[in-house]
């Protein structure tokens, strides 16, 4: 009787040990991506701000699909003026009324909650860059 | 247990007949005003009616209020979505935005509309006639295209 424990208990440790190595691996690579954000030509301050609040999601290499197909920021470039201000207007306001980043996500990185000070930032700098667009 | 049923419904009769008694403000601006969207701007009366019929009872000063729409608390469901829509875009106060707020506005209604994630669902149900067909959704993101580099001025 005590074969059946093996049959199952053995698969079953299997598994629960390699999910583990899968999930430490996911956050393995997570912390490396933090490191490697693409260089967006935007002012230094505002690339810091979006580094440490955005980049993980809003990039090519994002963890979620989701934010990408919102605004993904390796692409800046390629998005059309209408849509560039519309994503910048989003931006402040998201920022703003603390939408973004998301609650789950702060939980996890703390550090990555902007503060009123860079909020402000930001906004100052989506509005710059409307107003350099519609020139 | 019959008393049971009979008392609950008792309660739940007087709490609707006591809600009543919240009434909230009723959205019923001015409809033609010279900053709304029809008067600002130039879009093409069938698009701009289209526009009326599918979006103003959120996104204007000026709601078209079913029978329905009176009684709490289905009131109080209407007054949330007209303030939170009009909050995103107000069509009557189109002319007061300004030109990068349409820029953007403009963006987003041609996504919005042509992604079908407006008009809201319930809505699209509770008014069929608010249902963009694909011609409708075409002709807005025309229109928006236009609009838009008339803003841009190239």
């Amino acid at each position: 009787m005590k074969r059946p424990i093996y049959i199952i208990g053995i698969p079953f440790l299997i598994f629960v040990l390699g999910f583990s190595i899968h999930l430490g691996n996911r956050s393995n690579d997570r912390s490396d991506s933090t490191d490697i954000k693409p260089a967006l030509g935007f002012p230094e301050e505002i690339q810091k701000i979006l580094n440490n609040s955005c980049l993980d999601c809003h990039t090519a290499d994002g963890m979620s699909e989701d934010a990408k197909e919102e605004l993904n920021f390796t692409d800046w470039y390629e998005y059309e003026d209408s849509e560039k201000i519309s994503l910048l207007e989003d931006i402040c306001e998201e920022m703003g009324e603390r939408e973004m980043p998301p609650r789950k996500y702060i939980n996890n990185h703390p550090d990555s909650k902007p503060d009123d000070e860079q909020i402000k930032k930001v906004c100052e700098w989506t509005k710059e860059e409307t107003k350099k667009i519609m020139e | 247990m019959k008393r049971f049923w009979k008392i609950l419904f008792l309660i739940l009769f007087l709490g609707f007949i006591g809600v009543q008694f919240f009434p909230v403000e009723k959205n019923s601006g001015e409809l033609f005003s010279e900053t709304d969207l029809i008067q600002a701007t130039t879009i093409p009366p069938d698009l701009g009616e289209k526009i009326m019929t599918s979006c103003y009872d959120c996104h204007s000063n000026s709601t078209k209020y079913p029978w329905y729409g009176y009684v709490a608390p289905v009131s109080w469901m209407i007054y949330d979505h007209v303030t939170m829509g009009k909050e995103k875009v107000n069509f009557s106060i189109w002319g007061s935005y300004t030109k990068s707020g349409q820029v953007s506005l403009l963006f987003d209604m041609c996504k919005e509309i042509a992604e079908e994630t407006m008009p809201l669902p319930g809505y699209q149900k509770l008014h069929p006639e608010s249902v963009f067909n694909n011609d409708e959704m075409f002709n807005i993101c025309v229109w928006t295209e236009e609009e838009t580099i008339r803003l841009m001025g190239n």
